[in-house]
């Protein structure tokens, strides 16, 4: 079953959220970011600027940012079980660009608040893990090309395999 | 240690249940996790049937941790009391020590009467509980989500279907406990705040750690209601964009 969200979330929008009363808030985790890099950025960037500028907790401290199958382009995940397949050099570059982008929306949110940044492989276990690898990549490079000094600690990687059901 | 490693690649778990028998012991709790009852149309309570018998027989429905339970809504009318006949009760009376548990389309007043019968060996055991498209009034549904006195997570999916009106005979239900709810709340696709404010009211107020919303609306709410607690907040980006539409949710 797919849904439209906007047509449910069209009461109430996000961008009238505010978390200044929630004041044990430590993390906050973004899903669905965009795979598409032709997407302008500039919506989501306002968007966390404006949730970053409602938390007023004293225990935030980081953004945990949300990968899945489909972020990575060595992932096949719309086959019965996902499966990793073979890239091509173009597809690698292309991949590494992803992120590259994703570390600009969130040095931009730096600004606002500062915040420590978790990548996390929220992937299907049978993929093992190669989109860690990608992570980890993907940090190191930013890292040796910008550093991390603006950010609350060093960026750092996590793995969540998620369970299928064999049936 | 080596199938600690592989818990989450059923495949190769699968490949180690062969190695020896101790491998397999090792392995087949992990292995055997997720259990799925799907009713489907073509052979009525067959195939589930089957599987429950057959699961039996090798002694594994104790193992299950995780049962989902799926029903054609359109075809059955929802998971109703009559698709458990006394054969399909007898087995999934066995599974007894299910910590998540995921019902699609639960029709809950057919279940009203006897609830301890259907569900009772639960009520102990779950930590998460999973409602898709519940039926039933607001009451009723809270009074169910009550049963389950050790409940810390909860997920609503898609708005509650049939009667959504409290009848006269509901107002006197009382939740018989109010679960700890510390854990996660996920909520995806709802218009009906109703619920949970009928939820907040019935428990008491709610003290989730986490929240992950989608496509909800009156997400303020929900976040004032979780002031206190709130350890962790799952936004999409997406849903934000203006009016540009997109696909929210897929199941």
């Amino acid at each position: 079953m797919w849904v439209l969200a906007n047509d449910f979330a069209a009461g109430s929008s996000l961008w009238d959220l505010d978390l200044s009363r929630n004041k044990s808030l430590r993390t906050l985790k973004l899903r669905a970011l965009s795979v598409n890099l032709d997407d302008p950025p500039d919506t989501t960037s306002s968007f966390l600027k404006h949730i970053l500028s409602t938390i007023t907790s004293s225990a935030f401290s980081e953004i945990i940012a949300i990968y899945e199958d489909h972020h990575f382009r060595g992932v096949e995940p719309w086959s019965k079980w996902p499966h990793l397949r073979e890239m091509s050099r173009a597809e690698r570059k292309k991949e590494a660009l992803f992120y590259r982008s994703h570390f600009k929306l969130f040095r931009e949110a730096q600004k606002v608040r500062s915040f420590g940044l978790v990548l996390c492989a929220s992937t299907s276990g049978f993929v093992g893990e190669y989109p860690v690898q990608v992570l980890e990549e993907a940090v190191a490079e930013e890292g040796a090309k910008r550093g991390f000094g603006d950010f609350l600690f060093e960026p750092s990687v996590m793995y969540d395999p998620q369970r299928t059901c064999l049936g | 240690m080596i199938i600690a490693y592989l818990i989450y690649d059923s495949y190769s778990l699968r490949a180690c249940t062969l190695t020896c028998y101790s491998w397999y012991i090792a392995a087949v709790p992990h292995l055997h996790h997720t259990f799925a009852i799907i009713f489907v149309p073509w052979c009525l309570n067959l195939w589930p049937l089957y599987f429950l018998r057959s699961m039996h027989v090798l002694g594994l429905l104790p193992l299950f941790k995780d049962l989902r339970i799926h029903v054609e809504e359109h075809l059955y009318h929802g998971l109703s009391a009559e698709r458990f006949d006394r054969s399909i009760l007898r087995y999934f009376l066995a599974l007894t020590n299910v910590r998540n548990l995921r019902l699609d389309y639960l029709d809950i007043p057919s279940f009203m009467a006897r609830v301890q019968q259907y569900f009772g060996h639960f009520f102990p055991t779950v930590e998460s509980l999973t409602l898709k498209t519940p039926k039933g009034s607001y009451r009723q549904i809270v009074y169910f989500i009550g049963l389950f006195q050790h409940l810390e997570d909860l997920e609503l999916i898609c708005d509650p279907a049939g009667p959504r009106q409290d009848q006269p005979g509901d107002l006197t239900l009382v939740p018989p406990f109010t679960p700890p709810l510390r854990g996660w709340l996920k909520v995806q696709c709802f218009t009906e705040v109703e619920l949970l404010k009928v939820m907040i009211g019935l428990f008491g107020g709610i003290q989730f750690r986490g929240v992950d919303l989608s496509a909800v609306q009156e997400v303020q709410l929900l976040l004032d209601a979780c002031a206190k607690t709130l350890e962790t907040l799952i936004l999409r980006p997406i849903e934000a964009r203006g009016k540009q539409r997109h696909l929210g949710c897929g199941f």
